[in-house]
């Protein structure tokens, strides 16, 4: 196969996903960056003007999208690096994991599996104060003596990243797992044969070999985090410093049906979202390793 | 051989641990839904569902169309995999063993997509599949659904092609395979780890997404699980032993196939293959 | 290549499955409301299309919260969509829907407003036109231990004084709660908020805060620290900023909590078998500042109808089928939902289905509606974001309560 030919093979094989990409996601991706630059609400139809760059000024002003901003970053930052430790444990486990490994690998996955709001809504139960599970499992185990209130303001961003944690665990496990079994085998003979430790052997083969796994998990895992939705509408309603962007984008766009500047602020996530994408994978350097 | 026995002891351990922490809930959610709507509050609690009922297993298959509902996703959810693994491997297969240019850019082209808040998209792409009329039909969810899955499975699969060794598909093509059959005959079924596990991320992101199956699918025979489990809920009041009932129906099944598919496929396809 | 293109057409095929169009004559009218698993929607829709031969109305069952049925109507209803001919609107939704068009005037006469109570009659209005007939109603009600209220001789508290004591002289001393309710930061905050407010004399009305803001504030400022104060004193738990209505109900159930603010829904599930309370439970008016009047915050949902209706008369005709006395008799026997009409309070067999509904019926003598505006969604975030961030003290009551007067100017009210 000749130079061309590979080009050209290669052109057909990744066509039909761009052209779908292209023909679903052009409209409803462009027409928010069109709305953004509008004055429209769905209730006032009458008074839809363009109006420019005004949202985004408006966006630069607005304290609840900054404050929310933040809280954003603290909750993509801790819950990721804990999925992300937690993860790469799991996933060692499992990959040593001989007989019965269909079995546990299925049941990894079970909070993953579960649907975000009804695990949302089990969250908000046990977590109750008075009468939930986990309070009265401490009580009984006697590590608390007086009830947590793990959804009150001094402790709700913490419950709200454990359960996040939770469920959000298996996904970056199942990807390095995977990443794990396409180490070959015989790099670990080899370093078996030189007399390398396990940590050395970690460090050496496991981690590098691992790299672009770990990024395409942090980066997913990052990209989701920071518009986390379903699960803070469900356990705090976004009060006690947990409001996401997310939340206030749903506030404005669907609540107040504010598609100007819902839009806006819609763009603006995507942007800096994006950008941190980039950053994210220089830092890690995964597109070089992808070629 | 002290030290052999201890880490075996200590992997044990380990691997109990972690599978009490991701069955816990499972345990927990069934317990309730074996038991009366106040098990999740007793104090203090039954570990146990005592004595068990089954009254709300048969709450959840009273809602004649809930079997019609967990049918429904599973058509959605399978049909997002095949087409989402269709359309990205190739793709994929491209980005990591081709020559082609961009492609940096194609990559952080399908990352803009998977980027894009999924909360504007929802009225845009009503109004367009209320135009095409696909409003309540599969594809009204099989399609966004693939469009939002399509990057995850591109950028994984693109990581996992380009871990398998090059010389694989020249001995192919000496053997006399055209490129299309190496990639099929050899470089899919060596992927198969990295497929399974696409499939897995997305059939699950599928089964469990809400927003877009409440607004894009309105009658009672088109809805899938999520929605029809948001219909047990009342207005103020939580059937909590019902809800739980309804979500081990609707789990159990995607685990059993999770498990089977792992088994029976990837490690068929693996062993075959061995490196 | 070959297994591909299989995959391909299947997934063609599947895809389009199930787009068929009937067209036979017959009028299609589709009802979307809130699920009712009681089964008396259904029914009554069955029974309406077995007498009407030509028209088929079909129920379109929604998940009930709130905010989810708001998400999906908007989006149906700006896009113009016309499959839905009725729709089941909040009561705080009247003035939103009205003023974007997506719901039209009832006919003049279409509704015999005598025959309705004056609370739900209150939401569906906006500028003097009617959108939508009442369908069924809530109101906030105080649940108390009668047992144990008896046991310490201690009457039904009709003051927050009367609350405090009670809770200091029986709850206190058995580790309980004293006074539950939802604080969480979602729309029955505002319920919640409201009805402390209002027994303080209060009112966050549009007209009341533009005529003399700074008696609003006060107002505002005021209710914040009587509930501060319940804090303090131990009367109500802070974990009750984290409660919503199934939260705080369990509390009462699992006999933690003396007294507990919510809606009637709440009874059957205290006086239910599994309930420890079953059986020593009481309802009351909500407590009050002396010398002023309770008041309940109306909830419930109405029925209005679609402007993009293709069928509008056959559509009416429903509409006033499912608000006529038999429908509401027969959803309030089955599936407990309170009755928007004066008479269904009187009936008999309603009464031996629903023993407490007497009770309820004086309880809804006091009520009052939510702010009402097409803006409503902003307000009620604008009060719920300050008030919970007063309640959990990021805030002091007084910048609460000026910052809600504040953005509250930007709005029209009606």
């Amino acid at each position: 196969m000749n130079r061309r030919q590979e080009t050209r093979l290669a052109a057909w094989l990744v066509a039909p996903s761009l052209v779908f990409v292209a023909v679903l996601g052009a409209f409803p991706v462009l027409s928010q960056f069109v709305l953004s630059l509008t004055e429209f609400n769905l209730k006032f139809t009458d008074e839809r003007s363009f109006v420019g760059l005004a949202n985004f000024a408006k966006l630069l002003r607005d304290d609840v999208f900054w404050r929310d901003l933040g809280q954003t970053f603290q909750f993509t930052v801790v819950s990721v690096g804990l999925e992300l430790l937690l993860g790469l444990a799991v996933a060692l486990l499992l990959n040593r994991i001989g007989r019965g490994r269909a079995a546990t690998n299925a049941s990894v996955i079970m909070p993953w599996a579960l649907p975000t709001v009804v695990a949302a809504t089990m969250w908000s139960l046990i977590l109750n104060d008075r009468i939930g599970l986990v309070n009265s499992v401490l009580e009984r185990i006697g590590l608390a003596r007086e009830p947590i209130v793990w959804l009150g303001p001094k402790l709700a961003m913490t419950s709200v990243i454990l359960a996040d944690v939770w469920k959000t665990t298996p996904f970056v496990a199942i990807i390095l797992l995977a990443g794990l079994k396409s180490i070959p085998r015989h790099y670990y003979e080899a370093a078996e044969l030189d007399g390398a430790g396990r940590w050395g052997t970690f460090r050496a083969i496991t981690l590098p070999l691992l790299k672009p796994f770990i990024a395409v998990a942090v980066l997913f895992r990052a990209m989701d985090a920071f518009r986390i939705f379903d699960l803070i509408w469900v356990l705090t309603g976004g009060a006690s410093k947990t409001e996401t962007v997310s939340v206030y984008i749903y506030r404005v766009l669907f609540r107040y049906s504010d598609l100007g500047y819902g839009s806006a602020m819609t763009v603006a996530l995507f942007a800096i979202v994006f950008g941190m994408s980039l950053a994210l994978i220089r830092f890690m350097r995964i597109a070089d390793d992808a070629r | 051989m002290a030290r052999v026995r201890h880490t075996r002891i200590w992997l044990w351990l380990a691997r109990a641990g972690v599978i009490v922490f991701c069955l816990l809930p499972l345990y927990w959610i069934a317990n309730v839904s074996l038991s009366t709507s106040s098990a999740l509050y007793k104090t203090p609690l039954d570990y146990f569902p005592r004595p068990p009922v089954l009254e709300n297993y048969r709450a959840v298959f009273a809602v004649n169309q809930f079997p019609r509902n967990v049918l429904n996703s599973f058509v959605v959810a399978s049909l997002t995999t095949l087409l989402t693994l269709a359309l990205g491997s190739p793709a994929a297969y491209a980005l990591s063993r081709l020559r082609l240019k961009r492609k940096n850019l194609i990559m952080a082209l399908f990352l803009g997509v998977a980027i894009f808040p999924a909360i504007g998209m929802v009225g845009p792409l009503y109004v367009a599949l209320a135009r095409l009329h696909l409003i309540n039909t599969y594809a009204a969810l099989v399609l966004p659904y693939t469009l939002l899955s399509l990057p995850l499975a591109v950028w994984i699969l693109t990581h996992f092609f380009s871990t398998l060794p090059t010389s694989l598909e020249d001995a192919a093509l000496v053997d006399g395979c055209t490129p299309p059959q190496a990639f099929l005959r050899i470089i899919l079924p060596l992927a198969a780890p990295g497929l399974f596990t696409s499939a897995v991320l997305i059939f699950i992101f599928a089964w469990n997404e809400f927003l877009f199956a409440l607004i894009l699918t309105s009658t009672p025979e088109s809805r899938t699980v999520p929605v029809a489990l948001a219909l047990f809920a009342g207005l103020h009041e939580l059937p909590w032993a019902t809800i739980a009932a309804a979500t081990v129906v609707s789990v159990v099944p995607v685990l059993a196939l999770v498990a089977l598919f792992q088994r029976r496929i990837v490690e068929g396809l693996t062993s075959g293959v061995e490196r | 290549m070959k297994r591909g293109i299989v995959a391909a057409c299947a997934v063609a095929a599947a895809l389009v499955a199930g787009c068929t169009a009937q067209d036979d004559g017959e009028v299609r009218i589709v009802f979307a409301a809130g699920n009712d698993p009681s089964g008396a929607t259904a029914a009554l829709v069955e029974e309406y299309n077995a007498s009407h031969e030509g028209v088929t109305v079909s129920f379109q069952p929604m998940p009930v919260n709130t905010d989810t049925q708001h998400d999906a109507y908007v989006t149906y209803l700006s896009a113009r969509d016309a499959t839905i001919d009725l729709y089941s609107l909040d009561v705080i939704w009247t003035a939103e829907f009205a003023r974007a068009g997506w719901i039209v005037p009832l006919p003049p006469g279409f509704l015999a407003a005598d025959d309705f109570l004056d609370g739900p009659l209150g939401s569906v209005t906006y500028e003097g036109t009617v959108y939508a007939v009442p369908w069924f109603t809530d109101a906030g009600v105080l649940y108390y231990r009668r047992d144990l209220l008896e046991e310490a001789g201690v009457p039904v508290p009709e003051t927050w004084d009367e609350i405090r004591e009670a809770y200091e002289k029986i709850a206190a001393p058995r580790d309980m709660e004293g006074f539950v309710w939802q604080g969480a930061r979602y729309e029955g905050l505002i319920c919640d908020f409201l009805e402390f407010l209002w027994g303080l004399g209060g009112s966050i009305d549009g007209a009341v805060v533009a005529a003399d803001p700074a008696l609003a504030e006060r107002e505002i400022a005021q209710a914040i620290e009587l509930v501060l104060g319940f804090f303090d004193d131990g009367v109500s738990p802070e974990s009750v900023l984290t409660y919503k209505e199934e939260g705080s109900l369990r509390l009462f159930t699992e006999s933690h909590a003396l007294f507990l603010r919510n809606w009637p829904y709440a009874w059957s599930m205290a006086e239910g078998e599994e309930s420890k309370v079953k059986g020593l439970v009481g309802i009351a008016p909500l407590p009050h500042a002396a010398g002023e009047t309770g008041y309940s915050t109306i909830g419930g949902w109405n029925v209005a109808l679609s402007s993009h209706s293709t069928h509008p008369d056959e559509a009416l005709e429903f509409l006033a089928f499912i608000t006529s006395e038999r429908a509401l008799k027969l959803r309030a026997i089955e599936g407990a939902y309170l009755p928007t009409r004066k008479s269904t309070y009187e009936d008999p067999e309603v009464l031996a289905a629903n023993p407490h509904f007497e009770s309820f019926f004086e309880v809804f003598r006091y009520t009052r509606n939510r702010p009402r505006s097409p803006h409503y969604p902003q307000i009620s975030d604008i009060i719920q974001v300050n008030v919970h961030e007063a309640l959990s003290r990021q805030k002091s009551p007084e910048e609460a309560a000026s910052a809600i007067v504040e953005d509250l100017a930007e709005f029209s009210f009606e």
